[in-house]
């Protein structure tokens, strides 16, 4: 072969290769993509390009097709299958990523797919990257039968391996029902869609036909429902850039594994700023409410408090922030919504936070002004002390630098289980706010005096005195300063100062568990 | 009209202006002073104020907490002005030997 013929034929070969390129990139065809833009929808590549850095994005196994024959799939195949792979970085760091593509037979998970998501799930726990998966199916390809069930039982073992070693988030930006729905349950955190994404089990049409109840697809499985209700949803976007850009910040807090710290970020704000607003924010009547979150957003470094689960169990108040640029987990009660009281939600929503800050060295800061757990049958029957207790089984194992401020309330259980020394906190502050009892003063009476308020000419003039002597002992946090309990008293004002100072002094904490195979956590 | 004369004229006026809208602002502010007094300038105020007798204890406490405030600030204040404030410097370097020993036992690698 002359060099001329031998030019033509590497000519040809490259042009080979960007023909079939050019096919993969078009997925399911150009018809299946306008429809997909039609419903507002993006395709899978122009998702994964939204998401990621500008050419940052590597695909791999663009060129994978299935095998299969049955149900005239031999006459269906596409280049790629129903989901784009690859990595690429966001703000310069590098991360792992698979998007479904609706275009090609409806994103449905075929062995194929989860052929290739398990290799790059693989590829992200050997590097150590974080994963992020891009949802839009129609669930398993039934035409495949027990070789797409077998692709999600891989996809759904290597979810659980990869919890606790990589981050992993899942953004549902279409439907996702059936059994596939246990891949996004698995990870770390699910950012859904509203109007276009929806997540269930079984569908309303099974629904109506087993329990006879009627309901839309919204209503069992949109967005506002997982964020508010069931807590499957840690964050609910208006739309896909929404989702997209939510995805993006809350990366921006995560680390790529959990042997590294999370990522440090220059901090702005000064770390002796003291805000004098918060001597005066948090009211000195334990029946007065008040918004939490404006008290973490005057201690965390401006601008950077991150919450998630933000609209689920709004009666605690989980996420991220940053101290001095190091970012931290935040805990705290938010006496706004039910006065702050702990209940199945609540307990729920702070334990898998806190499991998520410890197994990837987050410290913990937790703000406490709780009235305790929340009575009733309902709560009791539905296994508060089961959720409770997850708890004080998340802190007790958390080996992460634990830093408490006893805001205002700590009664009882709640005072135990959110941070108190006893369960290894490391530092406890306690504002001059701070009342730490068994019970509020109240109930306290009625129980230590019932039989002297009976006695009594003049009950409610005894109430009050017994109310007022229960107070001034326990409605200050000076008995427990004075017994070690409390480490410090601080001025309000003060906090940010001592918690970064705390965190300083924190920052190489080494903890130590038993050598166990692992705990039995009450779930 | 000469030049001079113009030029004169004008500056007089700028300033005529300038001082009267200076004037309107000071009245503006006694008004809205009159209107809405100060904490403390109002009656209930100077009447809290006047009261005679000994400071009650919960007075005590305020004005022993105001004035801790008012000494970390100061010493914060002069911290910084001497440089001597390092608050933070720690979390900005990377995390030592000890930490990483520490996540190689969880890890099993120890």
């Amino acid at each position: 072969m002359n060099k001329k013929e031998q030019e033509q034929k590497q000519e040809g070969l490259l042009r080979e290769l960007e023909e079939v390129r050019e096919k993969a990139r078009l997925g399911g065809g150009e018809a299946r993509i306008e429809a997909q833009h039609k419903k507002g929808k993006k395709t899978a590549r122009e998702r994964i390009l939204s998401l990621l850095d500008d050419d940052s994005f590597q695909e791999v196994d663009a060129l994978m097709e299935h095998r299969h024959t049955d149900f005239g799939l031999n006459e269906k195949k596409f280049p790629g299958d129903s989901v784009v792979v690859g990595f690429g970085k966001i703000e310069g760091r590098m991360v792992a990523v698979f998007s479904q593509d609706f275009t090609v037979m409806g994103g449905s998970f075929s062995e194929v797919q989860g052929q290739k998501v398990a290799k790059i799930l693989d590829l992200a726990l050997d590097a150590g990257v974080p994963v992020i998966g891009l949802m839009d199916s129609v669930g398993a390809r039934i035409q495949e039968g027990v070789y797409s069930l077998a692709a999600y039982s891989e996809l759904f073992w290597r979810n659980t391996q990869a919890s606790g070693v990589i981050p992993q988030i899942s953004v549902m930006l279409g439907p996702c029902a059936g059994g596939s729905v246990y891949s996004p349950g698995l990870t770390d955190f699910v950012v859904m869609t509203r109007g276009t994404s929806h997540m269930f089990i079984t569908g309303p049409k099974v629904i109506k036909s087993v329990t006879h109840e009627e309901v839309d697809f919204e209503s069992l499985g949109g967005a506002d429902v997982h964020s508010t209700k069931s807590g499957v949803a840690h964050f609910a976007a208006d739309s896909e850039e929404d989702a997209l850009r939510v995805t993006r910040k809350l990366l921006s807090y995560l680390p790529g594994n959990n042997a590294e710290p999370p990522p440090y970020q220059k901090p702005k704000d000064d770390p002796y700023r003291q805000d004098r607003a918060l001597n005066t924010l948090v009211p000195t009547d334990p029946e007065e409410a008040y918004d939490m979150s404006l008290v973490v957003e005057k201690i965390v470094d401006k601008g950077s408090f991150f919450q998630v689960h933000e609209h689920f169990a709004p009666n605690a108040i989980v996420g991220f922030a940053r101290l001095h640029g190091q970012a931290v987990g935040i805990i705290a009660n938010q006496p706004n919504a039910l006065a702050g009281v702990l209940d199945i939600n609540s307990s729920d929503k702070i334990s898998r936070f806190i499991r998520f800050c410890d197994a990837y060295n987050y410290p913990l800061a937790t703000f406490v002004d709780t009235p305790g757990f929340l009575p009733g049958v309902q709560q009791e029957h539905g296994g508060i002390i089961r959720h409770g207790a997850k708890i004080v089984y998340a802190y007790s194992e958390a080996t992460v630098p634990k830093i408490a401020v006893i805001v205002r309330k700590a009664y009882g259980g709640a005072y135990i289980v959110l941070s108190s020394k006893h369960i290894r906190t490391d530092l406890v502050y306690a504002w001059p706010t701070a009342e730490i009892a068994v019970m509020g003063a109240d109930g306290a009476v009625d129980v230590l005096y019932s039989k002297d308020l009976k006695a009594a000419d003049d009950p409610e003039g005894a109430r009050q005195k017994y109310v007022a002597a229960f107070q001034e002992k326990f409605s200050t946090p000076y008995r427990a300063a004075a017994s070690g309990h409390v480490d410090e008293i601080i001025l309000p004002a003060e906090t940010r100062p001592r918690l970064i100072a705390g965190l300083e002094l924190l920052k190489n904490k080494q903890g130590s568990t038993r050598p166990k195979k692992h705990g039995n956590m009450p779930v | 009209m000469s030049e001079l004369a113009q030029g004169l004229t004008l500056s007089a006026l700028g300033i005529l202006i300038t001082f009267s809208a200076l004037g309107i602002l000071i009245g503006l502010i006694l008004v809205l002073k009159a209107l809405f007094p100060l904490r403390g300038e109002g009656d209930s105020g100077r009447k809290a104020l006047n009261a005679s007798g000994p400071a009650s204890a919960l007075d005590r406490d305020r004005l022993r907490k105001k004035a801790a405030g008012v000494g970390v600030a100061v010493l914060v204040n002069r911290m910084r002005q001497s440089g001597e404030g390092n608050l933070g410097e720690l979390l900005e370097e990377p995390v030592g030997d000890w930490w990483k020993k520490g996540i190689d036992r969880v890890h099993g690698k120890e």
